[in-house]
């Protein structure tokens, strides 16, 4: 946990947070019907909090959705206990990229 | 009326004993478990179908519990309805205010809970999560 004084104290703003790390998930069709109940946008969501606490959220589009989770969030792609591991376990072969910004 | 169902799994020893006397300690703690869970749901909706389902021994591979618990333990379910679509829904997660609303809700613990959170609260979400939502289709 870091505390982080916005424009050196200047502003009257702290804010507080921990690392997030985002990643593109991508799945073929996983924009269509992603509202529906248990869809595959859900049964990944609720797989990737199993990990880490979802902080953002992306809409899916085009086959993908980006996510940023916060705490112990595992390396994108290496070994069943990785992001895309746990992410093929819930619904069908994945792909999952750590996005960089 | 059409209902909307979710049902609640839960690692945290939520047994709905029916107990309200202090005179058994144990089962009025599992009581109020329940009623926490049952006091945080109605903070937003107004329950219909309150229900519990039971404990079982199950292997957590089949569930969405966080990656620190593995093996096999005592999983409890429950159900409930609401009326309107959505209610729980914070930009396009479907459980967002759900999940807000338990996160690190105190727990008591030392019951029959065989996976034990480092802490005794709920967590929704990460490494230690004790509790998930799924919703039914609409009836």
């Amino acid at each position: 946990m870091s505390v982080t004084r916005v424009n050196g104290g200047a502003a009257p703003v702290v804010t507080t947070g921990r690392s997030l790390a985002m990643y593109t998930i991508g799945l073929t069709n996983v924009h269509v019907g992603y509202t529906s109940v248990d869809s595959d946008f859900e049964k990944l969501v609720r797989a990737i909090e199993t990990v880490g606490t979802v902080e953002i959220l992306g809409t899916p589009s085009s086959d993908a959705f980006r996510v940023a989770i916060s705490g112990a969030a595992p390396a994108a792609t290496s070994g069943t206990a990785s992001l895309q591991g746990i992410c093929n376990a819930a619904v069908a072969t994945t792909t999952v990229a750590a996005y960089t910004f | 009326m059409l209902l909307y169902r979710y049902r609640g799994f839960t690692l945290v020893d939520i047994t709905n004993t029916n107990v309200t006397a202090p005179t058994d300690q144990f089962k009025r703690n599992q009581q109020r478990n329940w009623e926490t869970v049952q006091q945080i749901l109605s903070l937003r909706v107004q329950l219909i179908d309150f229900k519990y389902l039971g404990c079982t021994t199950c292997d957590l591979q089949k569930f969405s519990f966080g990656i620190n618990y593995s093996g096999m333990h005592n999983v409890w379910n429950f159900e409930f309805a609401v009326e309107h679509d959505g209610i729980f829904s914070t930009d396009i997660d479907r459980y967002g205010s759900l999940k807000d609303d338990f996160k690190i809700t105190p727990i008591i613990l030392n019951l029959s809970e065989t996976a034990k959170p480092t802490l005794p609260l709920f967590y929704a979400s990460g490494p230690e999560k004790n509790i998930y939502f799924i919703a039914q289709k609409p009836e």
